[in-house]
């Protein structure tokens, strides 16, 4: 955009002061000085056209429309509740199935056995050895190894 | 955000949540099972007769009744004492003292209980081999050799 592009501009916008005009005028022909007239009164009825119209009863309109935006808030709310009992149960439902299906001892009732120890099998190396078990009161187990010899009590344990 | 879900997006919350629960159900399943983070206390105790009896050492505080009962002595000694990790596969020695010790193999797990064999030893000694199934918190004990005026008792558990 050249300067003299600006000035018109700044002109056509009533920008300049009334020195600058006149000079500015004085080299423009009537054809510039009837097109800016033109522009001024479109601009000035693109303005009044564009005026919001004033409205009859604006209180009413505003309470109507805050009305509607609360309406379709609480719209909203039972479906997020609606879609986290639905979440939940479905999620549940999903762990339950995949559970089931990998590990489907995770579902069996513990039996008692499983919290006492237990001797399978217990022998002793040396035939001169026996080996008996039992149970002990603390759910837990003895093997009684009867036969094995002593330690001298001057031999050290510890 | 709407690139990467192939779902509709009503559809997002559920699967979400699924995913998460199913995630958190597995993993503490497979926690359970595998018993992670268990060991096993090993113990050799000197049973005696003495009159009066001694109080046992606080670490012995659990057991002192269920010994008595079972070896019918009255006084206990922790001789020493040797606490491991446990994990299935694994074969360790547990040696509590330098005369009375173990080797326990850890032969497969349960939900509650590991499978084990267990080796003790009176020195260089193979006394005795058992093979159990040792649940937490329930005592193996196994009855060794005399030594001096008591009765030595060697302790397993898992913990």
């Amino acid at each position: 955009m050249t300067d003299r592009d600006a000035e018109w501009l700044r002109w056509m916008d009533g920008d300049l002061d009334s020195e600058a005009t006149a000079r500015f005028e004085k080299t423009l022909g009537p054809e510039a000085i009837a097109a800016r007239d033109s522009w001024k009164n479109a601009r000035a009825a693109l303005s009044d056209a564009m005026r919001p119209a004033p409205l009859e009863f604006p209180d009413f309109l505003n309470a109507r429309i805050l009305e509607t935006i609360e309406r379709d808030r609480s719209a909203r709310q039972p479906r997020l509740i609606r879609n986290l009992i639905f979440g939940g149960f479905g999620a549940l439902a999903a762990a339950s199935l995949l559970t089931l299906l990998l590990l489907p001892e995770a579902f069996r009732p513990r039996s008692e056995l499983e919290f006492i120890s237990q001797v399978i099998s217990a022998r002793a190396s040396n035939p001169r050895v026996s080996v008996s078990t039992f149970k002990s009161p603390d759910r837990g187990v003895v093997v009684w190894v009867e036969g094995a010899d002593a330690i001298p009590s001057e031999e050290e344990v510890q | 955000m709407r690139g990467w879900w192939p779902f509709p997006s009503q559809m997002r919350l559920p699967i979400l949540s699924a995913f998460w629960i199913a995630l958190i159900t597995l993993s503490s399943c497979l926690g359970t099972n595998a018993q992670a983070g268990d060991r096993i206390w090993s113990a050799v105790v000197l049973a005696t007769r003495e009159n009066p009896a001694k109080p046992p050492p606080a670490r012995l505080a659990d057991f002192a009744g269920p010994l008595q009962r079972i070896f019918g002595y009255n006084t206990f000694y922790l001789l020493g004492e040797k606490t491991k990790d446990i994990r299935a596969g694994t074969e360790d020695w547990l040696v509590p003292s330098k005369r009375i010790f173990m080797k326990v193999s850890v032969l497969g797990t349960s939900r509650a209980s590991y499978h084990t064999r267990v080796d003790l030893y009176d020195g260089k000694e193979l006394l005795v081999t058992a093979e159990a199934r040792l649940a937490r918190d329930a005592p193996l004990y196994i009855r060794g050799p005399a030594w001096g005026k008591g009765q030595l008792i060697a302790i397993l558990e898992v913990r």
